[in-house]
């Protein structure tokens, strides 16, 4: 891969946008991506072998269905197994996207500007494959509404002492604001494409979802006003939602779930992972859209800072975690802790400190994170060492609980990886089909960004 | 112009801080006589009060170098001042060595002796290491304090201040680990072992929070004393400034209620015998009311009128609330350290007043002392000119 700042003066790679861009040429460039007629080889690859996984997602869903999940490795004492682990990791990845579009756009980061539409889009994916999860885990998941609070004949009511019950407003919440964040920072463009699109049907698509967008002033004002205050409902959820989410183990008294630093380490980890995935996902997609221009050298090397920087805040709380189990002197909770690192899955938990530990040490050198390839592999190996992570906290505390008797060693089956690497399908496709039908890049955004970057000169 | 006028106060403030802090502790000193336990316990609470103060001025100047941002250039040298006090106030901590007696049961070998637990916890939970580690955390604090200080002020003198503001960012990164992870376990050590069978792991988090608190409403404090002296460091140091100091007040507030509200979720939800005895004693007899003003007058309060910006910007409001918030940290450390000496009921004492106020005195001369001998802003950084060029095309591409 060519990093573009290589054929550049010295300094070029401290631009969030290389030079020589017009109003008109970022609205061109990005909308052609969506109404240019070609589509690339690579889209259509890419876009097939989601669909292959997308696919393995469903037959997995349909088994589940007519077997029950008695199909999956869970059984007691595991009875949160790969759904719980999974759940976790989606969600988790989602949070980078809200974290960039809600909270830099509140400390005025210019650069989130090339790739917060990229990144809420991801979010909202990664919130439908972690919501469909814990509905997939239920057993019966045709009476998944009953979680809800509703006035009923036969007197169901959801225990509000139970996490679990939180983790159903906190996650609903979240989807909603991701989604209406989402939208209302699209209108503007979509305006923008049905203006652009020559296809009748394209147009009388982008026009209606566009509601009426004609640009004036008022529209601008009241447009603002509104992405400012969404930006604002949206940053306590980037620490919520997680939180809640970390409610579900800690608040328990199981060895390895109940500790006090789990919120805000979760909020961390999420934060750690989502932009690892973003590093994974944004490498191959500016090649293949030749966006080096927007997406430059520069963003990945300040998303490197902050993978090591939510890397290390992750390690902190490892740090904590384990020196206060032994501080503590809990029988268990000792116990726990040299399960961890000696028992049956100690090399899960090896490997997981090698890749949230000791790989993003080399993320201190800017020689690594500005070369893309070595950003790519750390990316995947932080998503790895994050799945671990919670691999650790929800099955390996289950399998060693209080009693030598009710231990009991957890192994999954096939249909627990078919439905995991199947949810990454429908990841994909969600996200194949949004980058070929909506602008991927904020293109009024881009377009202020022109306007301040000229004002500099 | 107003030099001298700013030099001229600044010496009468130090002056009387000192003469108040010498008098407060000679009178506290006649506790020793009266009540000995009760001095020591005073004391440590001033004491671990007090130096949250430097401790968050060391990291937020660490912060500052690793982000830069107009709000630091204008607060670099209040934050300078703060942590290099650090290595004076290790002094201060001598008195608490003398004291280890009356303040932590473990280091009573007939209570060890009885405990299974403390026999366990020995291997850390002993006089010497304790010593041994206090000395590096004040160590590794002065040390930072000391070369970012240095390097600091030889950069406004320096040919190449590029190379200074790099050295000052790679010792930063290294430095914020060691920062975090002294702090703490400096509350792990400090105040956690107080209770020395509970535990939690989020009980340094909470301390840290708490210190970035207090040093962002002393540095708010601070800079608005001197704008109001100073001309020169007036139009650096601007209501935009302000209100970016206001927004690091409300972060750093909400994220202390966040971790102290999530410690005791856990804790209460969890139920289990070895940690819930803390909050049994915090939240009954008379303790539950310094509680339940941490949650109103602590969080609330601050957290609602911060959320505006047109208060963001009202300095006589932020001045307000910035010693409010401070004496809030007082009421935190009080409540977190104190029901530890007094498990059946609230008690106060009027030590519990008289020596924070002598520490704070005393801190207030070393800072002012450091405070003098520096320029007011780090203008030779190359980073200041670009914030603050920066800032003004922001505002005018808002207004």
């Amino acid at each position: 891969m060519q990093l573009s700042h290589s054929q550049q003066p010295p300094g070029q790679a401290e631009v969030i946008l290389e030079p020589g861009h017009t109003y008109e040429s970022v609205g061109k460039k990005i909308s052609n991506v969506v109404l240019d007629v070609r589509t690339p080889l690579g889209w259509v690859v890419g876009f097939g072998a989601a669909a292959i996984l997308f696919t393995m997602y469903l037959i997995s869903i349909a088994v589940l269905f007519a077997w029950g999940t008695g199909v999956w490795g869970n059984n007691t004492p595991v009875a949160w197994a790969f759904p719980i682990v999974t759940f976790v990791w989606w969600i988790g990845i989602g949070h980078a996207g809200t974290l960039i579009s809600a909270i830099l756009f509140l400390l005025r980061q210019e650069w989130r500007t090339s790739i917060n539409r990229f990144a809420e889009a991801m979010t909202l994916f990664a919130v439908a494959c972690a919501g469909l999860y814990p509905i997939l885990h239920l057993g019966r998941p045709w009476v998944f509404y009953w979680i809800m609070p509703y006035p009923n004949t036969f007197g169901m009511w959801p225990q509000f002492r139970s996490a679990l019950a939180w983790d159903v407003f906190a996650i609903s919440t979240y989807a909603t604001i991701s989604a209406l964040f989402w939208f209302v920072g699209l209108i503007p463009d979509l305006a923008g494409m049905r203006d652009r699109a020559k296809h009748p049907v394209l147009k009388f698509g982008y026009g209606m979802l566009a509601m009426g967008w004609r640009g004036s002033a008022r529209h601008w004002e009241r447009h603002q006003a509104l992405y400012l205050l969404l930006a604002a409902i949206a940053t306590p959820l980037v620490v919520s939602v997680h939180t809640v989410v970390s409610f579900d183990f800690a608040i328990s008294q199981l060895p390895g779930w109940t500790t006090t630093v789990l919120p805000p380490y979760f909020v961390a980890g999420a934060v750690f992972s989502g932009f690892a995935m973003v590093v994974t996902l944004l490498v191959p997609m500016r090649k293949l859209y030749g966006l080096q221009d927007m997406i430059t050298v520069r963003h990945f090397d300040i998303m490197g800072k902050i993978l090591l920087t939510t890397g290390l805040i992750v390690g902190y709380g490892y740090t904590t975690e384990f020196f206060t189990a032994f501080y503590g002197g809990s029988v268990y909770e000792v116990d726990m802790m040299w399960y961890r690192l000696t028992g049956a899955y100690a090399p899960f938990v090896w490997a997981l400190a090698a890749c949230n530990l000791i790989s993003i040490q080399f993320l201190w050198f800017k020689k690594v994170r500005t070369n893309l390839w070595l950003m790519f592999i750390l990316s995947l190996i932080i998503n790895t060492g994050m799945w671990l992570e919670r691999f650790m906290i929800v099955v390996i505390s289950l399998t060693h609980d209080f009693l030598p008797a009710s231990w009991g060693l957890f192994s999954a089956t096939k249909w627990d990886f078919s439905l995991m690497f199947g949810s990454l399908g429908l990841f994909l496709v969600l996200l194949f089909l949004f980058v070929r039908t909506l602008p991927m890049i904020s293109v009024f955004e881009m377009q202020e960004l022109i306007h301040k970057t000229e004002s500099h000169h | 112009m107003d030099q001298t006028r700013l030099v001229s106060q600044l010496n009468r403030i130090q002056k009387i801080s000192l003469v108040v802090g010498i008098v407060a502790l000679v009178v506290g000193a006649g506790g020793l006589l009266t009540n000995r336990a009760q001095f020591f316990q005073s004391y440590l609470l001033g004491y671990i009060f007090v130096l949250s103060i430097p401790l968050g001025h060391l990291g937020i100047l660490m912060i500052h170098h690793l982000v830069g941002g107009k709000w630091g250039f204008s607060i670099r040298r209040i934050l300078e001042s703060g942590a290099m006090t650090l290595p004076v106030m290790a002094l201060l901590y001598i008195p608490i060595i003398v004291g280890y007696g009356y303040l932590y049961p473990w280091t009573d070998p007939a209570t060890v002796a009885e405990s299974h637990l403390l026999q366990y916890k020995e291997p850390w939970l002993n006089v010497p290491f304790f010593i041994v580690r206090t000395v590096i955390y004040f160590i590794i604090w002065s040390g930072l304090a000391f070369l970012l200080n240095k390097w600091s002020l030889q950069q406004d003198k320096s040919d190449d201040p590029t190379a200074i503001t790099t050295r000052l960012k790679n010792l930063s990164a290294p430095g914020m680990i060691l920062f975090i992870l002294t702090t703490t376990f400096a509350a792990y050590d400090w105040g956690m072992s107080l209770d020395p069978l509970w535990f939690s792991s989020m009980y340094g988090v909470i301390f840290f929070a708490g210190h970035a608190v207090a040093a962002v409403a002393t540095a708010i404090l601070v800079a608005n004393f001197i704008a109001k002296r100073n001309q020169k460091f007036a139009d650096r140091v601007d209501i935009y400034v302000f209100n970016d100091l206001s927004n690091f007040l409300l972060a750093f507030v909400s994220f202390w209620a966040y971790v102290s509200f999530s410690q005791y979720l856990i804790i209460w939800a969890s139920n289990l015998p070895e940690t819930i005895t803390w909050y049994v004693v915090r939240t009954q007899n008379g303790w539950q009311v310094p509680a339940t003003m941490l949650i109103f007058l602590g969080f609330a309060v601050p957290f609602a009128l911060l959320l505006s910006r047109k208060n963001k910007r009202n300095i006589k409001l932020l001045i307000g609330l910035s010693v409010w918030v401070l004496v809030m940290r007082y009421v935190d450390f009080f409540w977190i350290l104190m029901p530890t000496f007094s498990p059946y009921g609230f008690y106060f004492h009027w030590l519990n007043l008289v020596i924070p106020v002598g520490l704070a005195g005393i801190w207030l001369f070393l800072f002012i002392r450091q405070l003098k001998g520096k320029p007011l802003l780090a203008q030779n950084d190359p980073r200041f000119h670009e914030a603050a060029v920066h800032e003004l095309k922001e505002v005018a591409a808002h207004e």
